[in-house]
């Protein structure tokens, strides 16, 4: 993993080759985030820049060519998962990610297959992608975004409870089905708060 | 236990409809003051992918019937790990492999669970 940053380089070419521009940005706009929540958290940048570059690498990627590639790069995706074809890009990506980057640190990894949902388990790389992912600049104003930002920056767990919270209830608004592992990790936050 | 009326209900036709069709391990949590988007979840292991299958379709068909209305089907094939989420419910049912590898009462113990033979007597 010393490919850094000559890699990360090459790998954010690519994305822009392979991604739409404004998925593209998505990705720089999470990059950047997430590398602002790593250091007010005290966390090495790297993995997290990683982590950041990686997550949406397979979102152009047919379903059918994303179940492809999981089951060829060896992604044990839980049976579950498979009637949530969003989020199988996460999977896909985990599975690049070792396959053509070399990445084998698991936090990586997981922060990667799990960014859509959040995971019980997640450690604090896991939990900074989730909340960059959707705090990141191009996701809404300024003035929506700087609460719970501020927030992430001093408490991570309490925004990542909010974030999940409000796109449950959304999901829930739209009568979408919502993935029982969102719905665990935002249990978890919770009972944890409660009996901490 | 004061609960909202409905909710009572939902958790008592689906520990029932559980109950019936032999699922094993029925287990009620109170949820309430601790997670703010349900107040029950409903846990309950299911030995085989028949039995899993006929466990769903039960609860289902008894909360249509009791003028709920049912969520969306959701990876009712894969037997293994199948959420039912009815807002102030939170239904799981599991194979007991994987209710063993999530095991969610873990994350409350045994403060939160609720006797649920009370929800199985009218
Ligand atoms: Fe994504
Ligand atoms: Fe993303």
């Amino acid at each position: 993993m010393n490919l850094w940053p000559e890699a990360s380089d090459r790998l954010v070419d690519q994305l822009e080759e392979q991604l739409k521009p404004k998925r593209f940005l998505h990705v720089l706009g999470v990059l950047h985030t997430a590398l602002g929540l790593a250091a007010s958290h005290g966390v090495p940048p790297e993995p997290v820049a990683w982590a950041a570059l990686l997550h949406d690498m397979c979102k152009s990627v047919n379903k059918r060519e994303l179940l492809r590639m999981i089951e060829r790069d060896g992604e044990r995706m839980p049976p579950e998962d498979l009637e949530f074809p969003g989020i199988w890009h996460g999977w896909a990506a985990a599975g690049e990610a070792r396959r053509c980057w070399g990445i084998r640190d698991e936090q990586i990894l997981e922060a990667v297959r799990h960014h859509s949902t959040g995971h019980p388990g997640h450690g604090v790389l896991g939990r900074i992608l989730v909340l960059a992912d959707h705090l990141e600049p191009n996701r809404n104003s300024a003035a929506q975004r700087r609460p719970i930002l501020e927030r992430a920056h001093r408490d991570l767990d309490a925004a990542l409870a909010e974030v999940l919270e409000s796109k449950i209830f959304h999901m829930r608004a739209k009568d979408q089905p919502v993935h029982p592992r969102a719905l665990m990790t935002l249990a978890s936050l919770q009972t944890v708060a409660k009996e901490a | 236990m004061t609960i909202r009326n409905s909710t009572e209900t939902k958790v008592r036709i689906v520990a029932r409809a559980a109950d019936d069709l032999k699922a094993e391990d029925v287990l009620v949590l109170d949820v309430r003051g601790i997670c703010t988007f349900t107040d029950f979840f409903l846990i309950a292991s299911a030995g085989s992918r028949n039995q899993f299958r006929a466990i769903l379709r039960e609860i289902r068909s008894r909360l249509s019937e009791g003028g709920f209305t049912p969520p969306r089907a959701e990876d009712e094939d894969s037997g293994r790990w199948v959420v039912l989420d009815l807002g102030d419910v939170v239904v799981h049912l599991f194979d007991p492999r994987a209710r063993a590898h999530y095991n969610l009462e873990a994350l409350w113990g045994d403060a939160h669970s609720v006797d649920t033979a009370s929800f199985l007597t009218a």
